[in-house]
């Protein structure tokens, strides 16, 4: 598997042949490193239990966005929307995007009730034809608006939709991280597995490199300009997803954020998703 | 070793314990009382306005004139019970907690009920926010009495204030667009009209919210000029209401447009708003209609009743407009049912919720029909015949993984016509066909009506099979292809193309086809045969 991959990415044959031996070499090795899977698997959980425990208690938000796709040829468009989040004690947490920006799709809502194992409740608000769409929302891997965000990356992370691995301790930027190697449970989704960097002082995600169905390296996700709210909850303002198949990227910028303003389950209701403006 | 039974037995005990008086501080100068209630708060259940309620209400001598924003350094806090932070319903603590922040936010009024203190000058921020301030609940009868026996400490500086959330402020929005269409028909049709019309069309939708977020405001004008057709013409306000938004219910005063429904192919249930049939034969445009609504919402579903005091009478294009009958209709001659015409008080009620992957909507209208009988006169007219009505709707929308099942079913009383009629299928997503990321779905819906070849709407026995394409590109690209074959009658047939794209950040091009089939007279389609059109349309947004 390992090594059919290498040569499907290898520019030349030669090359592939060099590549195949090494990672024919690491297997062996990761092979016989097996018993040490079970305590990984241990610490893995762990840390997500921990990064997932403290960020536990915001009770709801309110952001602003904005996104910046660009081309492999560095041609930018920009997405503005607002985004009211809620978390739910027990279930998935639930949110609600109002669009701004392109012009011609403002005012449309998406609500998602989020769930840890069961599907997704999603909904869309058309302003235009003044009407709600369920959307069938299985299939989480498709692109968040045209950008290099799938809808699975937008979702709140819940542990039930991984299973953990720790891999090593790795040095990222001045900090230490965490590697963890994060593998969906959902058949859904578009990626075989995630590797995420977390940092060991406030377990913040620093870095994330998603693999696609056939495990080869599909984006790399970084997180910058952390600042922390409510003395306790860190947020990125910068996330910058690269596509390394496609050369296009997009930035996701968190404009401002706000906690405690009031939201309750009542304006997360489909119902109430008409007057969402 | 303890059995299971006195294991749970000795932790329900634990749990009803009150917990140890705990102390928090002494305050300095990097505290908030934010960060207090953190460490506070002994649970999730628990919310963080009732674990600062509780902090304030039982340490009077922590806050300087017990003023929520002033804790005093070197204060020590005594934690209260968890049952001490649940005596006050969460709902009440943040409605004075966010009070209390509220009324930081207004320092001239603080200032003034405020004895002076040479160093309590409080840094609260400047800010011309006017928000509507909930009355503060007062503390019940001051607890604790240790507390309120405790010696205060003598004043020092006031330390930083509570980090306070950004109070929301009011809020308004104004968006517009014009539109200009042109459609080119494929033969000059049976009024031997042009076959290139020209429309052009603005929109604006200004909406308010102010601050507490329970008043609303919209109003959203819109204008329509034919080059060919002045009865194509309209001046229509879609919304213009003023709703308030309480706890669990809601109210509605104003012209609004609602959509009832949940099929693609057909729309039955939705009957509240008149339709705009020059803006397309799809019948999903509307009119405005004026209307008091009330809307109690809850756990057990959503009720909305409204009553309806004016009637909007359907606009037809004339024949020089296209896609029209085969005669001019005369408004003048409108016939009503109801001796009070078109203030007949309409009535109409629905109700929905929700199960899972199921969204159930149930209705009821009684009014005028919205749908005239068009009776030919002497003057080679149409007279419109509005007749009351009766409806009970039904609608229900089921996702099962990448499907999603759609049934709108009415049962309708008006004038010569006591029917059911339906409309069911499914839709069904792929997402990345074409090794693209492209989405593309397979529509199939079932039209019946009960009232067979008498039906007044094409779909009484027909099948609709349509498939929607988007390219999930940055120029958001999408097409809807779909037929509407009817089953009883070979050769009638619609056929319908929908494309759009983005050519800029504010601008949309749009592409709108149709295609009309039909040999027999009897059939609602037959007058629309001769009038295939394809319409492109560029919308300009600002």
């Amino acid at each position: 598997m390992l090594v059919r991959q290498q040569q499907n990415t290898a520019d030349t044959p030669r090359q592939s042949d060099r590549f195949g031996i090494a990672s024919g070499w690491l297997l062996v090795a990761s092979l016989l490193c097996m018993p040490l899977a079970q305590a990984d698997a241990e610490k893995g959980l762990a840390i997500a239990t921990e990064q997932k425990a403290r960020d536990r208690g915001w009770g709801d938000s309110e952001s602003e966005l904005q996104m910046v796709l660009r081309t492999a040829q560095g041609r930018e468009s920009v997405r503005r929307m607002r985004t009211l989040a809620l978390e739910v004690q027990g279930d998935g947490d639930k949110s609600l995007t109002i669009f701004d920006e392109p012009l011609d799709v403002r005012g449309s809502a998406f609500l998602t009730h989020s769930h840890p194992t069961a599907e997704d409740d999603q909904w869309l608000y058309l302003p235009s034809v003044k009407r709600t769409r369920r959307i069938a929302s299985r299939n989480k891997s498709g692109p968040f608006m045209a950008s290099e965000f799938a809808y699975e990356d937008m979702t709140s992370f819940e542990l039930e939709k991984f299973s953990f691995n720790y891999l090593r301790d790795e040095p990222c930027a001045e900090l230490t991280c965490y590697v963890v190697e994060q593998t969906p449970t959902d058949s859904f989704s578009g990626y075989s597995k995630i590797l995420v960097w977390v940092d060991q002082q406030h377990y913040r995600v620093m870095r994330a490199e998603y693999y696609d169905k056939k495990q080869s390296l599909l984006k790399i996700l970084e997180l910058s300009d952390y600042r922390q709210y409510l003395d306790k909850f860190w947020r990125a303002h910068k996330l910058s997803m690269q596509n390394q198949q496609t050369g296009k990227s997009t930035d996701l910028l968190l404009e401002s954020i706000r906690f405690n303003t009031g939201r309750s389950a009542a304006d997360f209701d489909v119902a109430a998703l008409e007057r969402a403006r | 070793m303890l059995g299971r039974t006195s294991c749970i037995a000795l932790l329900a005990w634990a749990l009803q314990q009150p917990a140890q008086a705990a102390t928090l501080g002494p305050v300095d100068a990097n505290t908030t009382l934010w960060r207090l209630a953190l460490a506070a708060r002994p649970d999730e259940q628990v919310t963080m306005p009732q674990v600062i309620y509780a902090l304030w209400q039982h340490n009077p001598a922590a806050f300087r004139d017990q003023n929520l924003h002033y804790l005093l350094k070197g204060a020590q806090l005594k934690v209260p019970s968890r049952e001490q932070m649940l005596a006050t319903p969460a709902e009440q603590a943040h409605q004075w907690y966010y009070g209390e922040l509220a009324k930081q936010q207004l320092p001239t009024r603080l200032a003034a009920a405020q004895p002076a203190k040479s160093e309590s000058v409080a840094t609260a921020p400047e800010s011309e926010a006017v928000v509507a301030v909930p009355q503060p609940i007062r503390p019940a009868a001051q607890p604790a009495k240790p507390v309120a026996t405790t010696p205060r400490p003598a004043p020092s500086p006031a330390v930083t204030p509570a980090q306070a959330p950004q109070v929301a402020s009011s809020t308004s929005r104004l968006q517009q667009e014009l539109g200009f269409e042109q459609r080119f028909f494929a033969s000059r049709g049976l009024a031997a009209a042009e076959r290139s019309q020209q429309l052009l069309s603005y929109r604006a939708l200004w909406s308010y919210e102010d601050a507490s977020r329970k008043h609303q405001l919209n109003l959203e004008p819109y204008l329509r000029w034919h080059r060919a057709d002045s009865d194509s013409n309209l001046v229509d306000l879609q919304q213009a209401y003023w709703r308030y938004i309480g706890d669990g219910w809601e109210f509605k005063a104003g012209i609004d447009t609602l959509f009832w429904g949940v099929t693609e192919s057909q729309h039955l249930v939705d009957v509240l708003n008149q339709s705009d049939l020059v803006a397309g034969v799809e019948l999903e445009a509307k009119l405005g209609q004026p209307m008091l609504q009330l809307r109690r919402s809850g756990t057990a579903g959503t009720l909305d009743l409204f009553v309806l005091p004016y009637f909007r009478e359907r606009l037809f294009p004339s024949p020089q407009g296209r896609l029209s009958p085969p005669l001019p209709v005369n408004h003048d001659l409108a016939w009503y049912e109801s001796s009070s015409g078109k203030h007949n008080l309409d009535f109409a009620l629905r109700y929905s919720q929700r199960f899972a992957g199921l969204d159930l909507g149930l209705s009821f209208f009684s009014g005028n029909n919205r749908e005239p009988v068009l009776v030919p006169t002497a003057n080679a007219g149409l007279r419109p015949l509005y007749y009351q009505m009766e409806q009970y709707g039904l609608d229900l929308s089921w996702v099962q993984g990448d499907w999603l099942w759609k049934l709108e079913s009415i049962y309708r009383r008006s004038g010569p016509f006591d029917y059911v009629a339906a409309t069911g299928g499914f839709e069904y997503t792929r997402v990345g066909v074409f090794g693209q990321s492209w989405d593309l779905g397979w529509i199939a819906e079932y039209q019946y009506d009960s009232r067979g070849k008498a039906a007044t709407l094409p779909g009484q026995n027909d099948l609709f099979f349509g498939w929607r394409l988007a390219l999930n590109d940055i120029a958001g690209t999408e097409f809807l292809f779909g037929v509407l074959q009817d089953l009883d009658q070979r050769q009638s047939r619609s056929i319908k193309l929908e494309g759009a794209l983005r050519l800029t950040d504010s601008l949309r091009l749009s592409l709108n086809g149709w295609l009309f089939q039909s040999n027999n007279p009897q059939d609602a389609l037959f007058w629309l045969r001769r009038d295939d059109y394809l319409a492109l349309q560029l919308t300009y947004f600002f």
